[in-house]
């Protein structure tokens, strides 16, 4: 027991050590060493890796620390006299949530799961997943100053995310089961009362901690790949394709789903798309992109189970593609 | 004991993440990874960081105890090391790097944006168009090359000066290039594309190499669509700035 005390100490000091030499003297010796410039490529993955680590790690931690106040601090009771009783109140209910609470999708996915455990149903949590990232006022700005030639990109987007919600939502109440969270071993430790003041403080910290770094190493996984993707992808080749409707659709959510865009900075992304592609394909872009990408997905597997994940994954896709088909067909028509 | 070795772990992870912010904080180089309207957020999650490692790090007493019976139990040491190695590619690759540009070859893959009328505030149309002589900072960029889109026709012959970086695509002839810049909403993941089409004797000038230019406008093309395309006259080689990128400001509607 001594021993491994002493080994494991003996191990982060030497982290310790390490972190801090390469603190202070990383750029010195390793652009020396390894020198990128031969591997344009690859230096331009991590440089976009980084960027979107930067990025997003402080929503993540927000998640993280919003799921363990609610984990800690609010009891079953009052979720359970909040959330109404009807699916479809509970579907509109949550919708007007997502409107209130301003956060984007990487600390949306711990928080929904935390609601679940805590009592929410199903269906208004997948609301939440797919209406937070969209309906919030930075987005709503985003979209309409890079839109401003076509404001029914913005209206659009905002109809086909809700429609998305209440369909989604209401699929998942009559199909779905309630046993969708993965459950930790973490979990049932904290499971205990913590009845002194200062201990729930203590378990709050530790709590929001360790689901910070659950969340965060799938995050990494995700991340990674959407940078490879990121560098590797060509977009300007898949402007051939892009005046067929259907084809057009599906490629435009395909590209959404590898990007993995913060949802309040794709809106410019999608812009640049928009000579190429026709406004339902650019919707596609814009909806499904918040809801479901290659960061995202891991998230959600690091909280949910691998089930719930395909289901939802699945039925996102579908019910965005049609209703983007659809809207696609109301455009052309001059419908707008 | 693992209990607590694990939350040392953590600990220091978040250290490191502290760090590997402050350092690219301080040397400037946050803002060429993320725009200036996220780095209070990034900064808020470094003083979050380096508050929670501290706390991770000392002896939890009697309160957190209770928590300690059987967390992880099951994987192994080596195991979780390897769970948390991950965390350590972005703190390594933030303390060692220093060029944060976007090879060539990257944005080649991109292609140049066409301009959308986003981000402009609103200002008289025919403003800069309409001038003899147009200046190009980054102050005005977007208005610019707004104006001058919606006045190609009656921009023949006017001059332009602007500084940016020179971009090529495999299909541009010998003697043509782009002079262009990079701007970001939120971060380099989002960096797009803008500049305009250069004709002349540009064999010389290597591509991502910043220079200052000076030419007269002329309606072009690009890619089919309509574009103010610029004739060289003169033109110089620069350092690249400090601040290489155009932000993006997206105000909230008041």
């Amino acid at each position: 027991m001594l021993l491994k005390r002493y080994t494991g100490n003996l191990f982060l000091g030497i982290l310790l050590f390490l972190l801090l030499a390469f603190f202070f003297l990383g750029d010195v010796f390793i652009p020396k060493a390894i020198d990128f410039s031969g591997y344009p490529m690859l230096h331009s993955v991590f440089v976009v890796f980084l960027g979107l680590f930067l990025e997003s790690i402080p929503f993540l931690f927000l998640g993280a620390i919003a799921s363990s106040f609610i984990q800690l601090f609010i009891s079953e009771e009052i979720i359970q006299r909040m959330i109404p009783k009807r699916p479809l109140t509970a579907i509109f209910t949550a919708i007007g949530a997502a409107l209130i609470i301003p956060v984007c999708e990487c600390a949306i996915i711990p928080v929904v799961r935390r609601l679940i455990q805590k009592g929410v149903p199903v269906h208004a949590g997948v609301v939440l997943l797919v209406t937070a990232p969209i309906l919030n006022v930075i987005v709503f700005g985003s979209t309409y100053y890079a839109f401003q030639n076509n404001p029914a990109i913005l209206y659009g987007r905002i109809i086909l995310c809700v429609l998305t919600a209440i369909i989604a939502g209401l699929f998942i109440h009559i199909f779905s089961t309630k046993d969708v969270v993965k459950e930790e071993k973490v979990e049932l430790v904290h499971g205990h009362e913590h009845d002194i003041q200062s201990s729930k403080w203590t378990s709050f910290i530790d709590h929001a901690s360790q689901e910070f770094f659950m969340v965060g190493r799938y995050f990494i996984i995700g991340a990674l790949f959407a940078s490879v993707f990121q560098v590797f992808m060509d977009r300007t080749v898949m402007a051939d394709i892009g005046q067929a409707p259907i084809k057009g659709t599906a490629l435009m959510m395909g590209i959404a789903f590898v990007l993995s865009l913060c949802s309040s900075a794709d809106a410019f992304v999608a812009a640049s798309f928009s000579h190429s592609f026709l406004p339902g394909s650019i919707l596609g872009f814009l909806v499904f992109g918040p809801m479901l990408d290659f960061k995202n997905v891991l998230i959600m597997m690091s909280c949910f189970k691998r089930s719930f994940v395909v289901t939802y994954v699945l039925l996102v896709f579908a019910v965005v593609f049609s209703l983007c088909l659809i809207a696609g067909g109301l455009f052309s028509k001059g419908g707008f | 004991m693992k209990r607590l070795f694990i939350q040392r772990l953590e600990g220091l992870l978040l250290l490191g993440l502290g760090l590997m912010i402050f350092k690219l904080y301080v040397s400037g180089y946050l803002t060429k990874l993320i725009a200036p309207k996220m780095v209070p957020y990034a900064l808020a999650a470094l003083f979050a960081f380096l508050v929670i490692s501290l706390l991770r790090m000392k002896k939890q007493k009697q309160g957190g105890q209770h928590c300690d019976c059987g967390t992880n139990g099951e994987s192994s040491s080596s195991t979780l090391v390897l769970k948390y190695s991950l965390f350590f590619i972005p703190i390594l690759l933030g303390f060692s790097l220093t060029d944060f540009t976007l090879s060539g070859e990257v944005l080649a893959k991109r292609g140049m944006a066409k301009q959308q009328a986003q981000m402009v505030s609103s200002y008289d149309s025919g403003k800069h168009a309409n001038g003899e002589e147009i200046s190009v900072t980054d102050d005005n960029y977007f208005e610019v090359l707004d104006d001058l889109l919606n006045n190609l026709d009656t921009i023949e012959g006017k001059e332009i000066e602007l500084s940016g970086f020179i971009y090529r695509e495999d299909t541009f002839t010998k003697n043509q290039m782009a002079i262009s810049r990079l701007s970001m909403s939120c971060c380099v993941v989002d960096a797009t594309l803008y500049g305009y089409m250069v004709n002349g004797n540009v064999e010389g000038m290597k591509t991502n190499d910043w220079y200052t230019i000076t030419g007269t406008l002329k309606k072009g093309s690009y890619k089919g669509e309509p574009v103010p395309v610029i004739d060289l006259k003169e033109s110089k080689k620069i350092k690249a700035p400090e601040e290489a990128y155009l932000y993006e400001n997206v105000q909230i509607i008041q």
